[in-house]
């Protein structure tokens, strides 16, 4: 019902819906990843990413398993048809509203960098605005000039970012690592659900995934997406973690930045990178807000079974903005981050797996019947 | 159609508002561009004396058409008595003519009076500003910071050049301590306030870099000498290049050795109530200057030579590793550090005592030289 109302052409193809799922993921993650596995494991930290990455993986794949079993339905057709139709909504809306409160922890985070890393005096109302509208721009045209867009940014942004990672390797201290594995191991697991927060993103390609054009290879989709987030986040662990040394990254409320900001390359061909990174940054927020933002407006039009989704681009932009700037300070606004980041357990890991094994059991007993 | 038209063309004029321009705007001619920062205990009370030297590029642009007996400056200097720092930058605003600007900021020079009474403030102000340069240099003056920064010297246009292009001569002596603001801070953390600072010494129209300040527990305890520097820089692996010369008995001039390559390493040999270390180190010389007499065309006397410098350098270590431990009592040379890594299971047994355990600790030196050059010359 819902495709007939979408335009022929509003199917994405597999690289589309790899390059949706990896900009999803990379986001404010990468900001602030390195304190959260450091102060949860110390030098295991990697060990935490890993863990964190396997659980990634494993959510990943049972929303895969979903979105076989979806058959043109929408995601929240079928998340009433396994649970019922009052709980299936209301599951519904709970994605509705962790997609607004990550939409907004993300540009208010976008915010509190920008004013520190280069627009000082720049009003932070000034800075959330432009992007909103920005993102609105692109995701107004649907999904997949949204996807495409994600396919043809996602080399240009990825390539200079891992360039000037590698280059903060230069003169690092491995022996940061050390001692290996003294980190007790409800601590190591522990730390690995905040770092699985970080890599969630594939929710986004649940609630759309009416538009994937090819089904049977989704577990692949998810599969490589999933490792190259994973490898990426490794790199700027390893990185800040070598540069910054655990003590300092453990106090830094952006370690990463911290990191970047004091790349200097024997002989001063390069210095201050800031520029590069301000350009990075903005594009990598920004492809991540518009998936986020697409997908709440797609799961409120899903749930109000309402014919356009424009309109709801429109109703969600003040909630979004109001609740962006409802934190005073960079604290709440962390507290929101994690808000939301706390939500992923249930969003991305919880329900794709309940529902997996409600769909399951659903289908056999109608089989049954049958 | 028409009315179309002209709303889309009101609309794009009006867009030239909100699309362009720049909201921090500041042009460069309206900035000053702090180039060191001194820092030292004022007069009154717990006050400091911050002093900022910035270039006028204006003077040192036009000096080359021919104004350079203007006799005047080609930088500023404004010092102020405030509380902190961050008060220190908005007295002096109010004295200046243009906004400050501390990214480009070179150098951070902290008195010796200020540094003994503890500098932590500066650590934390550096850590939360991310508008400081950390890629500059941090220094601690004997003296008073002020002084150094008023040093007119003939060599470069720029006092924060000159300084820390001083550092780039690292690879010719490595009598003094290579450190950046950003090592620094990282090292502050990771030893809660324990460190070597590179040590400035001022002359009358020079500044010289040479020996270190031992920093504990974020004050300045006491000085090494250049060459107990250069024995610290032995065990933490960081002797790039430098001379070492030393009186044989009975010759009226010293022999004179190049550094090329030195590595070290840390083992631990027993772990009784107080560790018992081994440093090893292997050092690659270059002989450069002998009194005239001394033949050197045998390998015996090479090998005899090389057994003479292995007991210098492993003297030099230990002094250097006897005055931390025995006069300053603080673990620089990583000790503490090399057992946290490589042997967790006995720096639980340590790490609590560790102040007291570390000055008791027994040190042992294996220095194994090579001489690889004697120069074209027997």
């Amino acid at each position: 019902m819902v495709k007939k109302m979408q335009k022929n052409d509003d199917i994405i193809t597999t690289g589309q819906a790899m390059a949706l799922v990896i900009n999803a993921a990379i986001g404010i993650g990468l900001l602030s990843l390195p304190r959260e596995v450091t102060s949860e494991a110390g030098p295991d930290g990697w060990l935490v990413l890993l863990l964190g990455g396997f659980f990634t993986l494993m959510g990943a794949l049972a929303a895969a398993a979903i979105i076989r079993q979806l058959d043109g339905r929408t995601f929240v057709d079928y998340v009433c048809f396994v649970f019922g139709k009052p709980v299936g909504l209301i599951l519904s809306i709970l994605y509705g509203i962790y997609f607004i409160i990550v939409l907004s922890s993300v540009f208010r985070t976008f915010a509190e960098v920008m004013k520190n890393l280069a627009l000082e005096r720049t009003p932070r109302e000034f800075l959330i605005l432009s992007l909103m509208l920005v993102s609105v721009y692109l995701i107004y045209h649907g999904l997949e000039p949204t996807a495409r867009f994600m396919e043809f940014i996602l080399p240009l942004w990825f390539i200079p970012s891992v360039v000037i990672l590698s280059l903060g390797l230069y003169d690092s201290d491995f022996g940061e690592f050390l001692p290996f594995l003294q980190t007790p191991l409800e601590k190591l697991l522990l730390g690995s659900l905040s770092t699985a927060m970080s890599m969630a993103g594939y929710e986004v390609l649940l609630v759309s995934a009416q538009s994937v054009s090819r089904h049977e290879k989704i577990s692949y989709v998810m599969a490589v997406s999933i490792i190259v987030v994973l490898a990426f986040y490794a790199l700027i662990l390893v990185t800040v973690v070598t540069s910054l040394g655990i003590a300092e990254t453990q106090r830094a409320i952006w370690p990463t930045l911290a990191m970047i900001t004091r790349i200097t390359v024997p002989g001063k061909i390069l210095e201050r990178l800031d520029v590069v990174v301000v350009i990075v940054w903005v594009v990598v927020v920004y492809t991540t807000v518009c998936a986020y933002y697409f997908a709440a407006a797609l799961t409120f039009t899903n749930i109000f079974k309402a014919r356009e989704f424009r309109s709801f681009i429109a109703l969600l932009f003040p909630w979004i903005y109001f609740l962006a700037m409802i934190p005073q300070n960079v604290l709440e606004a962390e507290s929101l981050a994690k808000l939301g980041g706390n939500m992923v357990i249930a969003t991305s890991f919880a329900i794709p797996l309940l529902l997996l094994i409600g769909g399951l059991l659903k289908k056999r007993v109608k089989k049954d019947e049958a | 159609m028409k009315l179309k038209k002209f709303i889309l063309i009101c609309l794009s004029a009006l867009s030239i508002f909100c699309l362009t321009g720049c909201w921090d705007m500041l042009d460069i001619d309206n900035r000053f561009f702090v180039g060191n920062i001194g820092l030292d205990k004022a007069e009154e009370g717990d006050k400091i004396e911050v002093t900022f030297t910035f270039p006028l590029v204006r003077k040192i642009a036009g000096g080359e058409g021919g104004s350079q007996g203007s006799g005047s400056s080609n930088i500023a200097r404004v010092s102020t008595v405030a509380d902190s720092l961050h008060q220190a930058i908005h007295h002096i605003a109010i004295r200046v003519s243009r906004q400050l600007f501390f990214e480009h900021t070179r150098v951070i020079l902290l008195g010796e009076d200020l540094a003994r009474e503890g500098f932590d403030w500066l650590i934390n102000f550096i850590s939360r500003n991310p508008d400081i340069n950390r890629r500059g240099r941090i220094l601690v003056v004997e003296g008073k910071a002020k002084d150094a920064l008023a040093i007119k010297n003939d060599f470069e246009t720029l006092l924060a050049l000159y300084i820390t292009d001083i550092f780039q001569n690292w690879t010719i002596s490595s009598r003094f301590v290579e450190i950046s603001i950003d090592d620094f801070m990282n090292q502050m953390y990771t030893t809660d306030g324990d460190a070597l600072l590179p040590r400035l010494s001022v002359g009358k129209t020079d500044v010289s870099i040479g020996g270190a300040a031992v920093i504990k527990d974020y004050k300045l305890v006491g000085w090494l000498s250049e060459e107990e520097t250069l024995g610290i820089n032995f065990v933490m692996g960081k002797v790039r290049g430098g001379d070492l010369t030393f009186d044989e008995p009975g010759q009226h001039i010293p022999i004179s050795f190049g550094i090329g390559k030195a590595r070290s390493r840390i083992e631990l040999l027993e772990a009784g109530p107080y560790p018992k270390f081994k440093i090893i180190e292997k050092v690659e010389l270059n002989l450069t200057e002998t009194p005239l007499e001394m033949k050197v065309d045998s390998n015996e006397k090479l090998k005899s030579l090389q057994k003479r410098v292995e007991e210098e350098v492993n003297s030099i270590i230990l002094r250097a590793v006897n005055k931390l431990q025995k006069e300053y009592g603080v673990d620089l040379v990583g000790f503490g550090e090399y057992l946290y890594r490589h042997k967790p299971e006995i720096w639980k047994n340590y790490k609590d005592n560790w102040d007291d355990i570390f000055p008791n600790a027994e040190v042992v030196v294996e220095t194994e030289v090579t001489i690889r050059s004697i120069g074209v010359s027997m």
